[in-house]
């Protein structure tokens, strides 16, 4: 390097250094994130461009790695729930059950019926909310500044009710081994129930609005699709995966909780572009409304906490459990391992935008630096999930 | 041949034990083993390491879209010279598990094409997960012998699986830990 060079420092750290190596003359190396509004957070994004057309993507990871999975491994089973709520902001409550779930299967904790009716309902509420947010967000990617605040508006709603069982509006830590931290109270139901009557309307007005938007379709149809092959070679889950047509919903296909007894579609597009994923989205509220509902008239009496469950420092027998659910991204799973004392002793979370993202490399490459945006947001990515 | 132990009650109801079979091959099996799970269609669900008395143990995870169940596969390692083979060119998407499990015990996966750091800085000097040698454990703790039976007679896939281990060099027939 000459000394004066004008280009001096401008050549990356080492994972831009190793991704420059394999580059083409003439094409031009971009760095997208970890500050970029499309990112959502902190995705780092390597790019090789030619002109606005990019040959190769390389996602760089890490940069909201809390290691989570290590903090596991210094604390109390108990202690360990406020941290679910902080993997994944959107969808605490699913990871409130992943982690609830692996221990009381490890244990053999059996949760009360009407325990496990509040956690679907919250869950599914939890889920609307992510989805909600997604769909704002990713229309803000796409130009698109109004959705966001008609989101907003219901997500509050939502926000109110579950803040009044869970004690949070965010970081939800309401799940306990054998239960949940409290009642459905009298106005929760009632409040519920204003809600799943508003969101029909609401869901055709976004419809009307944004869905059937010829610019919007323009810009998702046959963007970044997702054949069944990738999707497996990838392990993508979730709302990714029913967008190439692919019914596996963990819902149904290992079933948790009381979920089997509630009648609910999966809903599936064939397409696996990005409006697939979309539209698979804002059916998937419907669904959960449908849920809320039959969960909400189905709720049986009895104790929302096993009388005798484990609380504070408390010793599960030695051995291991693997327990999944289905989060608003996909597939959510923790293996658990314990040597019979009070702290766990291997906790490996699974989570599904870890997996739904590795398949961007191979999905960006030769879309335009537009599409490619396109393709992230449809993807519904959490970084502090995928970074744990 | 290698040990291959699977669970006695495979066709226990759904959800007892959050697995259907897990079989423990050699490190030179697994991309025999996971090629073989592609064509029947597995996904991966993650690759996970564990640090135990016997050494550092990989499982990885798949589970199916339509066939009920998850497929644990148990790779033992030795401590001082940890190196497995990657299965990236098998499913892809192992890639950044691999990259993540070496970050977290320094363990290689020999063949992957992309060895950067994935998750932590590349000056850090001791994998973070690996455990102080008193606190490790063995893994009959952990996979108790009266939850296991030896080879997996009787299970279909897993005696699929079996019979294709160890066909290759001849180093593939030494036979892996007894848990």
């Amino acid at each position: 390097m000459i000394a004066g060079d004008p280009c001096r420092g401008l050549e990356g750290d080492s994972y831009a250094q190793t991704f420059a190596l394999e580059a083409r003359e003439e094409s031009l190396i971009l760095n997208m994130g970890p500050q970029h509004p499309s990112t959502h957070g902190v995705l780092r994004v390597l790019l090789e461009m030619d002109g606005e057309y990019v040959l190769r993507a390389e996602p760089v990871l890490g940069y909201i790695h809390r290691m989570h999975e290590a903090m596991g491994q210094n604390r109390a089973y108990l202690q360990f729930f406020p941290n679910m709520g902080r993997v994944d902001y959107l969808h605490a409550l699913a990871w409130n059950w992943a982690w609830a779930g692996a221990v009381e299967r490890l244990a053999e904790i059996e949760v009360p019926e009407r325990a496990e009716y509040i956690r679907v309902i919250t869950t599914e509420l939890n889920r609307i909310n992510s989805h909600l947010l997604w769909w704002g967000a990713y229309l803000l990617d796409l130009g698109a500044v109004t959705p966001i605040m008609y989101a907003f508006e219901d997500r509050e709603i939502v926000m109110d009710i579950l803040q009044e069982i869970t004690g949070s509006r965010l970081t939800y830590a309401a799940f306990r081994f054998g239960g949940v931290v409290a009642d459905i109270s009298p106005g929760f139901a009632s409040r519920t129930r204003e809600f799943l009557d508003r969101m029909p309307g609401r869901l055709e007005m976004y419809r009307d609005l944004v869905t059937d938007n010829a610019i919007l379709r323009g810009r998702l149809k046959d963007v970044g699709v997702i054949d069944e092959m990738m999707a497996r070679r990838y392990g993508a889950t979730g709302p990714v995966l029913r967008g190439s047509g692919i019914a596996y919903d963990v819902r149904r296909a290992e079933p948790y909780g009381v979920y089997n007894r509630f009648e609910f579609p999966i809903p599936t597009y064939s397409e696996g572009d990005s409006l697939a994923r979309y539209q698979v989205r804002m059916d998937e509220i419907e669904t959960s409304l449908a849920i809320i509902r039959q969960a909400l008239d189905g709720l049986p009496e009895g104790h929302f906490m096993l009388p005798d469950a484990p609380r504070g420092k408390w010793k599960p027998p030695a051995g291991e459990s693997y327990f999944a659910v289905e989060g608003a991204r996909g597939k959510i799973g923790i293996y658990l391992a314990s040597d019979g004392s009070e702290i766990p002793y291997r906790v490996k979370l699974r989570s599904p935008s870890f997996s739904n993202l590795s398949l961007f490399p191979e999905l960006a490459e030769g879309t335009l630096l537009s599409d490619a945006v396109a393709i992230l947001g449809s993807l519904d990515l959490v970084i502090p999930e995928i970074d744990r | 041949m290698p040990e291959l132990t699977s669970r006695l009650g495979l066709a226990l109801p759904q959800g007892e034990s959050g697995r259907d079979a897990a079989l423990t091959i050699a490190p030179e099996d697994i991309r025999l083993v996971a090629e073989r799970l592609l064509c029947q269609d597995w996904f991966l669900e993650d690759i996970c390491g564990l640090d135990v008395a016997e050494g550092l143990a990989v499982l990885y995870h798949f589970a199916h879209w339509s066939r009920p169940g998850r497929v644990v596969l148990r790779v033992m390692l030795p401590r001082d010279n940890p190196e497995c083979p990657s299965i990236e060119g098998i499913y892809p998407g192992a890639g950044w598990h691999e990259r993540e499990t070496r970050d977290f015990f320094g363990i290689n996966f020999t063949g992957a094409a992309n060895t950067m750091p994935l998750l932590l800085d590349e000056s850090i000097e001791r994998p973070p997960l690996l455990k102080p040698e008193q606190a490790r454990i063995s893994t009959n703790q952990l996979w108790p012998h009266g939850e296991w039976v030896g080879p997996a007679k009787g299970h279909a896939l897993a005696e699929e699986l079996m019979s294709i281990c160890g066909t290759g060099e001849p180093g593939g027939q030494t036979g892996g830990e007894t848990s």
